[in-house]
């Protein structure tokens, strides 16, 4: 029986793996190497130790998450993307990308699906001609209110499909409305579908070379584990990073107060919040490097601090960070840290002759001893991170909206707990405990959270149903669903139908078909008055998948 | 995929309250801004640089208060609803004053214009006056400032020119579909305001199907150079939007490049929404027209699906008809002063008595005014109002910045009235931001 779930993060120092045996929830296995350029090594490195522990046959299944296309897309290493836009009133679409191969053509929806601009089809074969000749290898096509109503990005899917390795309707990526999020998600997606095929490929062939028969997952930004031969979106797979270690908090901890979580890392610590045993999620999108996406992503706030950032003195003020420049001074870098000063308070290993001198200017230049600095750097950094939890919290607290009945039931985000994990997470947490002044835990396996949240995370989907009894139609851009309804279609039909559409995207998402609990909400339903009486009724319908792990990992 | 960046840094709050309706049929009900939100959304103006959303408030009894005279009280007339679209409205004003942003969209429902000094019920959809509102709580919160209301809604809106009739620091001006064809009936040029605002209250009423080329007109050979003159230290929009050629209760012609002109052209510190009814043609374009061009961005391809160039021009009968109007307002404006002492003379007291109809409460009510001419202050008024059926309510005023005089001649005013004279007597005594009420309901 097969039972060894298997996570790999790769990360921008590290790569991390764990095997985590689902019967007794225990790590089995945990291994730590270097990242190398080529990140299909390091991640074949870390499953090869791994397999020293676990036998091939007894893996279930292996989840990776890297930086993979994060970082193709904050340096702008891209393929060339073919991209037409098409886009009825309002915003100028020619503003939104000074991209040569960013075309506009005529076509245009309305918010009711109705065709405002039909389509020309000979012009858009003739910029489809003109991509192909600059030797353009993707297209990405995205409309306006597409979502409810795909027949113009379906009709220029058709088109471009025999002529290009891969073609991108935004529709399918995102039911939620706005279009130049839209835009810009299909815009990534095709520019780092080849990029991650070959990854996944290349992978998929080293596990098959280790023995391991178990189907390879990829994390997604939302911390869904999805099959790496059914990840319909490849952008989906970026900011993996984060989502694996808010997995982690969710596999290490029984959370069931409200929860803010750290993961301190060497440059920067992400915050997290988790509301009745479930990490949030973004609420437009995720932001990666300069593009607004609709990338599903757990919500979380990052900022450029951590165990290794540099300790300066200005103006009497110790500063911490932004940038890192190598690790602790007690571990060969080239500048006092926060880590050297827990070396100094004895709360971390390492030489404590090497950090005591390294922050000894810095303690001299204030007139205070080592130990005094020490404390007041760790201090330092504490507040930077309980300040960034503070303004997270605020921001969460003030988002809009837009029924009375939440307005008046606005429930406010007040955690009573901490979680902090990450390498430097345990010898910072008593000050950090201290500074939020609520209880807070440290895992077991703090130090491979991340991992451990690939290993164990559940699946992660959403749909976006609209059914317009006005103009009889139901669309699930998600699923590629647009079917005729009649009159009478209801709230519950539109229910009905949402359930099996997600069930059908989840079948292919997860081979090993886990169980998932979801969760409607922005369920809303509308009368369509026309003159004076009623034409119609517009329901729509948000169903997600609950972000879920397998198992909790027990100490 | 990038967008382009706001101009101006511009607060929105958003409040479609899809849960709120006068009746399921009714203009004003649940899905009115859905539309809105799906094409402001779908544009993803959100997340444009330079815009930002705010959530609204709560606005309060107090709020209220300040405000109206509320038959019984406030909290049985205006409800959650009203709370967070006069909420919506201070939220908006609260990001200009605080410099967070340099103008702000409260697109807020439900409206607020035709509510008057005295709330018995509904009144042309309306229960509080959110503008109004807004802006006593600016002056009370910030400073005293002078403000300039702009009524774009094709509707007078006889409510803010009922509360503002005596100030001469709040200049109110309507652009209007002539009152001899459209809801409420009022609105003309003889309407110009009580014998301490003389002057301050400007009506222009604008045939049916007058179209952009007619309404820019009179802006620009009325409103803004007005505003020029008057110099306010903020310029509140009421920026109802039930002149567009597609709407179904009123008969303008208005477009929503129009609307984003309009927009450009006052400039508003805050514009709020009133009316608008054409819930799927007009109001998505012409929300997006007005938030982009309070931001400063372009709004040359925001063009209606049911645009045709036939609806701008404007025939030479409008044309002479306007600037006849216009030319006579702007004689008037400037010698308002000189009217003022042509038309109350050396009177230390002016009555007026008028009949005010709360249409969708059914209630008629009779008023009698007395306003203490002054030189110093806004003046004390006092409000005796009877709606039959055993309503009487007396109301005395003490305006904002009210010299001695007035304040005591309003503290006497109050003490003379016994405490079962009226149903309800009610002080509003601004200056010490209080408002006490005495009598069988209060
Ligand atoms: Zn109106
Ligand atoms: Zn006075």
């Amino acid at each position: 029986m097969s039972s060894i779930l298997i996570g790999v993060d790769v990360g921008g120092t590290h790569c991390d793996g764990v095997a985590i045996d689902r019967q007794t929830a225990k790590v089995v296995a945990r291994v730590k190497v270097t990242t190398t350029p080529d990140l299909k090594e390091c991640s074949g490195q870390a499953l090869r130790q791994l397999l020293e522990t676990v036998a091939p046959q007894e893996i279930a299944r292996v989840v990776l998450s890297t930086t993979l296309v994060t970082n193709a897309v904050v340096t702008d290493r891209l393929e060339p993307v073919g991209m037409l836009l098409m886009a009825g009133p309002g915003i100028d679409p020619n503003l939104l990308s000074d991209d040569p191969l960013c075309r506009v053509v005529t076509g245009a929806m309305d918010h009711r699906g109705k065709e405002l601009i039909p389509l020309d089809p000979d012009s858009i074969r003739r910029q489809l001609e003109a991509f192909r000749l600059k030797g353009v290898a993707v297209v990405s096509v995205a409309g306006k209110f597409a979502v409810r109503n795909p027949a113009h990005e379906l009709k220029i899917t058709a088109l471009a499909r025999d002529d290009f390795d891969y073609v991108c309707a935004a529709h399918r990526l995102s039911g939620s409305l706005n279009f130049p999020r839209r835009a810009a998600t299909a815009y990534l997606c095709a520019g780092v579908w080849r990029l991650q095929s070959n990854f996944v490929d290349a992978m998929a062939q080293t596990v098959r070379g280790m023995g391991i028969d178990a189907p390879l997952y990829l994390l997604r930004a939302d911390g869904g584990a999805q099959s790496a031969d059914h990840f319909d979106n490849p952008a989906e797979a970026s900011l993996s990073g984060p989502a694996a270690s808010i997995m982690g908090v969710l596999a290490t901890e029984q959370l069931e107060e409200e929860t803010v979580s750290f993961d301190i890392g060497g440059t920067t610590t992400d915050i997290a919040i988790f509301i009745s045993g479930a990490p949030l999620i973004e609420p437009h999108g995720a932001t990666i490097g300069k593009y607004k996406t609709q990338i599903r992503a757990l919500y979380n706030r990052s900022i450029a601090a951590g165990g290794d950032s540099v300790l300066t003195v200005h103006e009497g003020s110790i500063i911490v960070g932004p940038n890192r420049y190598g690790p602790a001074a007690a571990f060969g870098g080239p500048n006092p840290t926060p880590t050297d000063a827990l070396i100094v308070l004895g709360r971390t290993e390492g030489n404590k002759e090497i950090a005591s001198e390294a922050l000894s200017p810095l303690a001299a230049e204030l007139g205070v001893t080592v130990e005094e600095f020490a404390t007041s750097a760790v201090a330092s950094l504490c507040k930077l991170i309980t300040d960034a939890a503070t303004a997270f919290i605020n921001d969460i607290n003030a988002r809009p909206v837009y029924t009375i009945h939440e307005m008046l039931d606005d429930h406010k985000v007040a955690p009573q707990r901490a979680v902090v994990v990450g390498a430097p997470g345990k010898a910072i947490s008593p000050y950090l405990s201290e500074a939020l002044g609520i209880k807070t835990d440290v895992p077991a396996n703090y130090d491979v959270a991340n991992a451990i949240g690939a290993a164990v995370a559940g699946l992660n989907l959403e749909v976006n149903a609209v059914a317009d009894t006005a103009t009889g139609t139901m669309t699930i851009p998600e699923a590629g669903i647009q079917e005729s309804i009649d009159r009478t279609f209801s709230m519950e039909d539109l229910e009905r139908e949402a359930d099996a559409a997600l069930s059908t995207l989840a079948a292919r998402a997860d081979q090993l078909g886990e169980e998932y609990q979801t969760d409607a909400t922005e369920s809303e339903s509308f009368r369509i008055v026309e003159g004076h009486s009623f034409a119609g009724a517009i329901h729509r319908l948000r169903l997600k998948v609950r972000p879920s792990i397998l198992c909790r990992v027990k100490e | 995929m990038q967008l382009p960046k706001a101009l101006k840094r511009t607060g929105i709050v958003f409040f479609p309250a899809f849960d709120w309706s006068i009746s399921p049929t009714h203009p004003e009900r649940e899905e009115r801004l859905l539309y809105t939100r799906d094409q402001i959304f779908e544009e993803g103006l959100m997340d444009v640089e330079g815009i930002r959303e705010y959530a609204p408030l709560l606005a309060t009894e107090e709020d209220f208060d300040r405000v109206h005279a509320c038959f019984p009280d406030a909290p049985s007339l205006a409800g959650p609803s009203h709370q967070v679209s006069a909420g919506g409205a201070i939220a908006a004003a609260k990001a200009v004053m605080d410099g967070e942003v340099e103008s702000s969209f409260a697109l807020v429902r439900p409206p607020g214009h035709h509510a008057t000094r005295v709330v018995r019920g509904l009144r042309g959809f309306c229960i509080v006056n959110i503008e109004a509102v807004m802006i006593e709580y600016i002056r009370r919160h910030y400073r005293n400032l002078r403000v300039a209301i702009v009524d774009t809604d094709c509707h007078h809106g006889d409510g803010t020119q009922d509360i503002y009739w005596n100030d001469p620091n709040t200049l109110f001006i309507s652009l209007h579909q002539d009152g001899r064809t459209l809801y409420p009936g009022s609105g003309f040029p003889s309407e110009f305001g009580g014998p301490n605002g003389y002057g301050t209250t400007l009506n222009i009423p604008l045939p049916p199907n007058s179209t952009d080329e007619a309404y820019h007109y009179v802006l620009d050979n009325f409103v803004l150079p007005v505003l020029d003159d008057w110099k306010p230290d903020l310029i509140i929009n009421s920026a109802g939007q039930d002149n567009h050629f597609t709407d179904p209760i009123t008969n303008m012609s208005v477009t929503a490049q129009g609307y984003a002109e309009i927009t450009r052209k006052l400039n508003p510190h805050i514009a709020v929404l009133e009316g608008g009814y054409s819930v799927q043609s007009a109001l998505p374009y012409v929300n997006t027209g007005i938030l982009m061009a309070l931001a400063g961005m372009d709004t040359g391809h925001l063009v209606e699906p049911d645009f045709h160039p036939g609806v701008r021009g404007m025939d030479d009968k409008t044309g002479e008809y306007l600037k006849k109007l216009c030319e006579l307002m702007v004689v008037r404006y400037k010698h308002r002063d000189e009217l003022a002492a042509k038309e109350f003379g050396d009177k230390s007291h002016h009555t007026e008595s008028r009949t005010l109809f709360h249409d969708e409460a059914g209630i008629s009510e009779e008023q009698f005014e007395r306003v203490t001419l002054c030189k110093e202050c806004a003046g004390m008024v006092t409000l005796e109002s009877d709606a039959g059926r055993g309503e009487k309510m007396f109301l005395v005023q003490i305006p904002l910045g009210a010299c001695p005089k007035c304040v005591s001649e309003g503290l006497e005013a109050y003490g003379n009235v016994g405490a079962n004279d009226y149903d309800l007597t009610i002080l509003q005594n601004r200056p010490e931001d209080v408002v006490e009420k005495k009598g069988r309901v209060a």
